[in-house]
């Protein structure tokens, strides 16, 4: 009959796959072995699966490190396991499989997907040029809006809807050409959920604002808000569209995010130092219901006034 | 023929219609043979004036040391028996902030060039006295008496550098809505005349060129500030340093605004309301003030706005224009919009505040701002949140530009925001502003 020996990750993800040819397959870090392992806690020849007319059997070629069958451990007498049992050596996780064992029927590409799956690469290239470019225009349209009109606010959320579909678009294009799938909708709800981490988050910092008044400090906050959700956009994108999945792999993409906003933040310190004829003083005013801060008298205010008349020396120096 | 039987009728009605206007003829050939001859007769007088004046009117110039070229012309006039020229203060204000760069020099009628030394100057009346080298000579005599509404006044200058000019015009009075009297002028100063003298026809000076607002509209510093200062130059030994110009800047600063505010503080503000709420009205007559309200059906909210300004600024440089005193309000309501959307509109409608002084990063430093939430005495529930911005003048110590806004949090969607401008106010008088401009504003329902 034959069976299927799997090799894969803790979360059961697949590795790589060997058909035995035989009755038997050994499996070991030796290269004798049918199934080689790099695993530096398996033995030269550490396990044997075998096939008999009783099933499927597994047993230990006495090592030092156990070998475990579900939560049994195997020792050099052939132990019976079923199709699908998972078995550890080390710190490899195998799965077996007899020829009968059914397989997943065939996932179909929604139609969007179908549509970028069709294309020619240099259609899809296009096609992502052409979203990135909609994503600035419909950006800059956004920005022109106010909210207080319910039209305005109607746009906003249809343009920022409108984004994030281009945004998955072009990294549909991206999982195209990388590895021949686009996963248009997990592109989509990574562009929609940082949107509306960013939505949130941008209204407690208004709340803060409110309550505090510093500007300066609420307008670094922004920046680090919106490095993180790019950054946290950016690592499901490419997790997705390039299969960079390990921290390490994908760090260079938060490392972008990152650097980016470190850009920012240190630009608008910078300005800090520069003249303006206007004060610093904008915020987001909200319903009192919103104020945390406690309400002091006119006198008070007045009277607390003084620190603002007393400048540093270097300050009122002339050129 | 037709001409002569008219003349065989016997006198009808419309013969001695006829007869009437025949005799007018004579009357209005002599009206209009007056007419010319008041125009003739302005016409001399102005020519008279010119010819009279014109050797004690110069061509003032600023001139860059380094090129040796003009950087800025104005004009000026002997005055007083000596050796003395006034101009205004803004012609030569490069060369009193930049001494090292820029020197004085004049041209008279003749076409003579020599330079010139600064005495002294008043900012605030936007005047300056020259002395020139060499014999004293008679210059134009200050006139005593006061003007008359509509008398001629013939003022004099050089405009665009085209050479010198009179130009003929009449006295409308002093300016009313002002902290500083001014003479109304109804006749054309063009750029170049400033600090040029004003002239009635027996040639004495009644004013110094100093603004225009176009159409006719110019202005005149009167007479009266001018004799001041050259009383105060007679009183001085020696003239003003170029290394005390600046402190002397600062002090005139200071004199005034403590006048200014004296004046403004110790006056009752009249309350007017706005909305439902009490605001300052027009606190003197020193401020204009206007009004506007929105009133289309289909707004989501309503807003009235009051908004009063002094007319006055102080020329101190081409960067740097101090003394004015803004205070605005405007109430907004609306029934249509949620308590959030109607605070972003109120955020809006907020978002930036200024001066109307166009100060340099040289001129003054970065505004501090203080934010709080204040509580009024009388209602708990109405909530001020309150911003004040301040920003020091750096060559005029104790001198700042102070901004004050505070928006009521909206009650039932209905706010007031009030807000003030101060420029070149010391911080005793912006915090005795700051205190008078809250306590009047109060919830009227």
């Amino acid at each position: 009959m034959g069976f299927v020996v799997e090799i894969t990750s803790r979360s059961g993800r697949v590795m790589e796959r060997y058909k035995a040819t035989g009755a038997s397959v050994s499996v070991g870090r030796g290269y004798d072995n049918d199934v080689i392992v790099a695993d530096p806690y398996v033995d030269v020849r550490h396990a044997v699966i075998e096939e008999t007319s009783a099933g499927l059997t597994v047993r230990a070629c006495g090592t030092n490190t156990p070998v475990h069958a579900g939560h049994q451990i195997v020792g050099e007498e052939p132990w019976p396991i079923h199709s699908g049992a998972g078995i550890t050596l080390g710190r490899t996780h195998l799965k077996v499989y007899d020829l009968r064992h059914p397989v997943a029927p065939v996932q179909a590409f929604d139609r969007v997907e179908q549509f970028f799956a069709s294309a020619t690469l240099p259609g899809n290239i296009g096609i992502g040029l052409v979203a990135f470019l909609a994503i600035g225009l419909i950006d800059m349209v956004l920005r022109s809006y106010t909210e207080v009109e319910i039209s305005a606010v109607l746009q906003e959320i249809i343009a920022s809807i409108g984004i994030t579909l281009l945004w998955a678009v072009f990294w549909s294009v991206v999982a195209r050409i990388s590895r021949g799938e686009p996963r248009f909708f997990h592109h989509w709800l990574a562009a929609a959920a940082a949107v509306t981490l960013y939505t949130f988050g941008r209204f407690l910092l208004d709340v803060v604002g409110f309550n505090t008044g510093s500007s300066a400090t609420v307008e670094v906050l922004s920046f680090l808000l919106e490095g993180g959700c790019l950054a946290f956009a950016l690592t499901l994108n490419l997790r997705f569209a390039l299969r960079q999945t390990t921290p390490v792999r994908h760090a260079w993409a938060q490392g972008v995010a990152w650097v980016f906003v470190a850009y920012i933040v240190m630009t608008s310190w910078s300005f800090d130092d520069l003249f303006s004829a206007y004060p610093d003083y904008e915020a987001t005013l909200l319903p009192d219901d919103w104020r945390v801060v406690p309400s002091i008298s006119a006198d008070a205010f007045v009277a607390r006034s003084g620190h603002l008349y007393e400048f540093p020396a270097e300050e009122l120096k002339t050129d | 023929m037709r001409r002569c039987t008219a003349y065989d009728r016997p006198p009808t009605r419309h013969r001695r219609g006829a007869i009437k206007i025949l005799l007018s003829v004579p009357l209005l050939l002599c009206l209009l043979a007056a007419g010319l001859c008041g125009v003739a007769q302005a016409e001399t007088e102005a020519r008279r004036v010119f010819e009279q004046a014109s050797p004690g009117v110069y061509q003032v110039l600023i001139v860059d040391a380094s090129s040796g070229e003009k950087s800025a012309i104005g004009s000026g006039f002997r005055v007083a028996y000596g050796h003395y020229i006034a101009t205004n203060f803004h012609v030569v204000s490069d060369a009193v902030h930049k001494p090292e760069k820029y020197r004085i020099e004049t041209i008279d009628n003749t076409g003579a060039r020599a330079p010139v030394a600064l005495v002294d100057f008043d900012v605030v009346h936007d005047l300056a006295v020259l002395r020139a080298e060499g014999e004293a000579v008679s210059g134009l005599a200050l006139a005593g008496d006061e003007l008359g509404k509509g008398e001629a006044i013939y003022s004099l200058g050089n405009p665009y550098d085209l050479g010198q000019t009179v130009v003929p015009g009449t006295y409308n009075g002093l300016l009313e809505r002002s902290f500083y009297q001014k003479l109304l002028f109804s006749g054309s100063l063009n750029p170049g005349m400033s600090g040029g003298p004003a002239l009635n026809g027996d040639g004495h000076i009644v004013g110094v060129n100093v603004a225009t607002s176009g159409n006719q509209i110019s202005f005149l510093v009167p007479v009266k500030y001018l004799q001041a200062l050259l009383e105060r130059v007679a009183g001085r030994e020696v003239a003003l340093p170029a290394s005390d110009y600046q402190a002397e800047i600062g002090r005139q600063l200071q004199a005034d605004q403590e006048y200014k505010y004296a004046l403004l503080l110790n006056l009752d503000w009249p309350a007017k309301k706005l909305g439902d709420m009490q605001v300052a009205g027009e606190v003197s007559a020193y401020f204009k003030c206007w009004g506007d309200t929105s009133d289309e059906e289909d707004n989501l909210y309503d807003v009235s706005e009051s908004a009063c300004t002094s007319e006055d600024t102080i020329f101190l440089s081409s960067s740097l224009q101090t003394g004015a005193v803004d205070y605005q309000y405007s109430w907004t309501t609306s029934d249509d919009l949620g308590a959030l959307r109607f605070h972003r509109l109120l955020t809006d409608s907020n978002g930036r505040m200024y001066t109307r002084n166009p100060a340099g990063e040289d001129d003054v430093t970065n505004y501090q701002c203080d934010v709080a939430f204040i509580g009024a005495a009388t209602s708990p529930r109405l909530v001020w949140r309150t911003v004040q911005c301040v920003r020091a003048y750096k060559r005029y110590s104790g001198l700042y530009d102070v901004l004050f806004l505070g928006v009521m949090l909206g009650r039932d969607q209905r706010s007031l925001t009030g807000h003030f401008a101060l420029s070149g106010v010391s911080q005793a008088n912006a915090r005795a502003f700051t205190s008078k401009f809250m306590a009047l504003s109060s919830w009227d329902s």
